[in-house]
């Protein structure tokens, strides 16, 4: 099947390991993947700051790359950008006619990684194995805003080897919330400290999500907390992707 | 513009401005509603809706009794018989002024009682005597229009041979259901509201005063009853 | 108190206040647990829950299409069942309306049962100074009344305060005499405040609905003291708002089938009453005369707008019982009578953009509160519709718009994107001093601080993604031309 790939800018900043992982992951499945080279941030942080004229350059930008008829499918990596582009970009374009139409045609074409490997592909065991203890962050726009509950959990489940155990209030949100982390940092840290807690809890291991910033996020404090002589073990932070691509 | 003396209009005008209304309508029909919402007494005979009524009652902390509409006198007599709860001391009786407490025998039951030193029945006559009496009563005793099996609801209009003091300030309120009566939702009791004329108050009452003000520990008997007692007729 | 308060502080300073304080911390955390778990258990077991829901909203949306037509249905209804009717558009209208009546009355004692439109308007003071004495009958607003403080939930309000502040601060005020046990104080309340029942020579409460085919108001309680308000004093007043109001009978029954389970986790309240009119004749209790203030103060503008979502609202608190902000810096940190979620929405559509501080930014637009309104408002959509209304009205900082513009132009621009990379990766580094995350010692750059301040911050990767790929698809390629001339596929 043939894909374009949208990773998120997170992933092209910090975290290339984990579209590698991704892109590993979709072409073991099968997936010829495109990715256009005009890409650089959705915009979320500038429209969810209330900066909605602002956004239009960056949103303009990922309609351009995304919206051609040579990409029938797009998988993100980040259900939050994924969130931003199909709920959000109407709301941005809403006196830009024509981009509107076009971000509405987006719209059918977005699918979040794990929704579409088991949903689109129809898989849910994907080879990998990966020997240890792993709880999963419901991220907000994953979970809550997209509605995507059990494509990852499933895709977990039959991961050889893994033991999941659920954190508790595991769709609650970590706090990071774009530049609310900035703007905010003394509530953010509150939301994510407490996230953190549920976290170490679990006795888990390993942290996954399915979504980059939470996972920035969660990684900063539960680095700060490891620092600070608070944690008194490493708890690896992970992208899904990562442990699916992982074999052993 | 000065305060105060504002008229109906002056409310209006500037609401359906913003509305770009021109005028308030002379009349606006309720759409038609394609609604009906699964409720958890669907299908239920009416046997089942009064256990359902006495089961969610006692969720509530309510004491519930069932019998029959011939005992009623013997079962109200029960309760009074126990005197102050807790204590057990001598206590008095407000009671509502219903035809079918008097056929009943209920006023002559209650009466009898060892440790009822007074029963005061309704009398919209003696006005705020009624008030003083409930105020200090023990036991106040109502006669529901009607109960609610979803919620352990009871239904109690006011009106003058029931004052709304009776369900109100005394220690423990018993409340007589009878079975007949039992709704399955308050969806029923309001239809059966609807076009008639309501009385100054329709009161719902699910079980004692209550509060969890203090630490989020619940106290019952806060400012109305701390005990309650649904008596079902059937 | 009008809507805002404690605003001499700053959003940040009031957060910080209420993070100092761990019992009111913690107490703010278990309420919201034992609402929502007890909410949550309720919904879970009520197949029709999302079909009472979606009428609630067409209800409430048909009402607030025809709110001139409904409001004015109301108030004639209500006249008719022999209610003194008082019209107020604005606050101040209404504060002026309730002076009358007192006056007219040479009253000077009332009682008062929990209402947010009093709070709002800033009743309590303006009766005070003008010599009325008012006793706030909830015990929750009895206690704060008694101890000068203001409300951190808004259905349990003096949440802030454990039992042995409570006891003492009646026995410093009142003389009480007994212990902290929760259950001695309440007692003790209903001692001293059924005296001031039966003493009032006004009644005043607010109203959850109001019904516009029979000119009804309704008050729902567990504690009985609306009640005992609307029971014995001789003259009640009555706050509606013009948001308050349902069609009829039927939708009243959909709203409390939500209000009760969405507010407190109960299947319904110990009291809910529906009162049409003053005592009829040979009632021998309830008010002989009962005045409706029907207030709007702001509510109308609203309407045919972005916001007009709002004015769905019921006041359940299930918003405030579900946000992951709500919990740690309480009702108090927010410095709005009505705060969480939904407080965020219609505290700047009453009072505007001046006087709010940041109060918007106070949210990670996390969008739990929408899924759980009973009534559902996309409330996380409506705060960030402020927030784009700020920036439109120029009523944004003025420090913050070069960051802003600097990240539009970089997140829209491959080259400047790419030269930012490039640049900030070894600055990056350099600021790690070879770990792969900014840690405390960065909080002295701006905006950086934002975040290192409280948490580690991960540096810039040495490669781009977009590098890899291009080279992974040039590999891809070559491969797969090498395949093609060895014949091997």
């Amino acid at each position: 099947m043939r894909i374009a790939f949208f990773p998120g800018c997170m992933v092209d900043m910090m975290y290339p390991e984990i579209g590698i992982a991704a892109v590993n992951v979709l072409e073991r499945l099968g997936c010829e993947i495109e990715m256009p080279e005009e890409i650089v941030c959705c915009g979320q942080g500038l429209v969810n700051s209330g900066y909605r004229e602002e956004t239009k350059a960056a949103a303009r930008m990922i309609v351009d790359a995304y919206d051609t008829p040579e990409y029938e499918t797009i998988v993100s990596l980040t259900g939050s950008c994924m969130n931003a582009i199909i709920n959000d970009y109407p709301l941005v374009f809403k006196d830009e006619p024509e981009y509107l139409k076009r971000a509405e045609r987006l719209r059918g074409k977005f699918f979040e990684f794990t929704d579409f490997i088991v949903n689109e592909l129809g898989v849910t065991d994907v080879g990998a194995e990966f020997n240890d203890t792993v709880t999963y962050h419901k991220s907000c726009h994953v979970t809550r805003l997209l509605g995507i509950k059990e494509p990852p959990l499933k895709l977990l489940e039959n991961v050889k080897g893994l033991e999941y155990i659920e954190m508790a209030h595991a769709d609650r949100c970590c706090g990071f919330g774009g530049t609310f982390s900035f703007k905010q940092p003394v509530i953010a840290g509150e939301v994510v400290y407490e996230k953190c807690q549920t976290i170490i809890d679990t006795g888990a291991n390993v942290i996954c999500g399915a979504d980059v910033p939470c996972l920035l996020n969660i990684k900063g404090a539960l680095g700060r907390l490891r620092s600070e002589g608070k944690l008194d073990r490493d708890i690896r932070v992970m992208h899904i992707a990562q442990i699916l691509d992982s074999r052993g | 513009m000065a305060l105060g003396n504002k008229t109906l209009d002056d409310l209006l005008t500037p609401i359906s401005k913003q509305l770009e209304h021109t005028g308030v309508a002379n009349n606006v029909e309720l759409p038609a509603w394609d609604f009906k919402a699964v409720r958890v007494t669907d299908g239920m005979s009416a046997p089942e809706l009064v256990d359902l009524f006495a089961a969610e009652a006692e969720k509530v902390r309510v004491a519930v009794h069932r019998c029959a509409r011939t005992e009623l006198a013997t079962c109200l007599g029960s309760i009074v018989a126990e005197g102050v709860p807790e204590t057990g001391e001598a206590c008095t009786v407000v009671c509502a002024n219903d035809e079918r407490f008097e056929q009943g025998g209920v006023y002559a039951a209650l009466e009898a009682q060892d440790k009822v030193t007074k029963l005061t029945v309704w009398d919209e006559t003696r006005g705020q005597e009624n008030v003083d009496a409930a105020l200090t009563a023990t036991y106040g005793i109502t006669f529901a229009a009607a109960g609610i099996a979803e919620t352990a609801t009871i239904v109690q209009p006011t009106n003058p041979k029931c004052g709304r003091a009776i369900s109100l300030l005394p220690l423990v309120h018993v409340a007589v259901i009878d079975a007949a009566t039992i709704e399955p939702t308050m969806l029923e009791v309001m239809e059966n509201c609807t076009g008639k004329k309501l009385p100054s108050q329709v009161c719902f009452i699910s079980g004692p005063s209550a509060t969890a003000d203090i630490e989020l520990v619940r106290v019952e008997g806060v400012h109305g009853p701390m005990y309650v007692h649904y008596v079902i007729a059937e | 108190m009008a809507i805002l308060y404690n605003t001499d502080k700053s959003l940040k300073e009031r957060v910080a206040d209420c993070l100092e304080d761990d019992f009111k911390h913690n107490a703010i955390k278990t309420a919201q647990e034992v609402f929502y778990v007890g909410r949550g258990k309720l919904v879970a077991e009520m197949e029709g829950w999302e079909d009472l829901r979606r009428h609630a909203v067409e209800v409430r949306n048909h009402v607030t299409e025809n709110l001139d037509y409904y409001v004015k249905q109301f108030a004639q209804n209500a006249e008719k069942n022999g209610c003194i009717m008082h019209y107020a558009p604005s606050g101040d209208d209404a504060l002026w309306e309730v002076l009358d009546i007192f006056e007219k009355h040479g009253a000077s004692y009332a009682v008062k049962s929990k209402s947010m439109m009093t709070e709002e308007v800033g009743l309590n003071e303006i009766l005070e100074e003008t010599g009325i004495k008012i006793t706030e009958t909830d015990c929750a607003e009895n206690i704060l009344q008694t101890a000068e403080s203001k409300p951190s939930h808004i259905v349990v309000p003096a949440l802030h305060f454990d039992r042995e502040a409570i006891a003492q601060i009646y026995r410093e005020k009142r003389g009480y005499d007994g212990s902290s046990v929760p259950e001695e104080i309440t007692h003790y309340l209903r001692k001293i405040l059924r005296h001031e029942f039966m003493e009032a020579e006004v009644g005043i409460r607010g109203c959850n609905f109001a019904v516009a085919s029979t000119g009804s108001v309704t008050l729902v309680t567990n504690e009985g003291n609306g009640r005992m308000v609307d029971s014995f004093p001789k003259v009640q007043i009555v706050f509606v708002g013009i948001d308050r109001i349902v069609p009829d009978l039927e939708a009243l029954d959909t709203m409390m089938a939500l209000l009760p389970r969405s507010a407190v986790g109960a299947k319904m309240t110990a009291y809910f009453s529906l009162d049409s009119g003053p005592a009829g004749p040979g009632e021998v209790d309830g008010p002989e005369e009962v005045h409706i203030i029907l207030m709007d103060n702001g509510r109308h503008t609203l309407a045919n707008t972005e916001f007009s979502d709002m004015l769905r609202c019921m006041r359940c608190g299930a918003c405030l019982n579900i946000c992951p902000v709500y919990r740690h810096i309480t009702g108090h940190g927010y410095g709005s009578i009505y705060p969480g979620p939904m407080g965020l929405v219609l505290t700047p559509g009453l009072v505007g953009y001046d006087d709010i501080d940041n109060m918007v930014y106070a949210c990670s637009l996390c969008g739990a509160c929408s899924e759980h309104c009973p009534v559902g408002i996309p409330i996380h959509d409506l705060i960030r519709e402020h927030r784009i209304k700020i920036v439109e009205e120029h009523k944004n900082h003025a420090i913050e718009v070069p960051i802003f513009k600097a990240l539009e132009l970089f997140w829209s621009n491959v080259p400047v994107y790419k030269f930012g990379m490039k640049v900030g990766e070894p600055i990056m580094k350099a600021l790690a001093h070879g770990d792969t995350a900014l840690a405390e010692d960065s909080a002295w750059i701006p905006v950086v601080k934002g975040w290192t301040s409280t948490r580690d911050f991960d540096i810039l990767s040495s490669t781009r993604f977009r590098t890899w790929f291009k080279e992974h698809k040039e590999e891809q390629a070559a491969q797969k031309a090498h395949g093609v001339e060895g014949g091997e596929q």
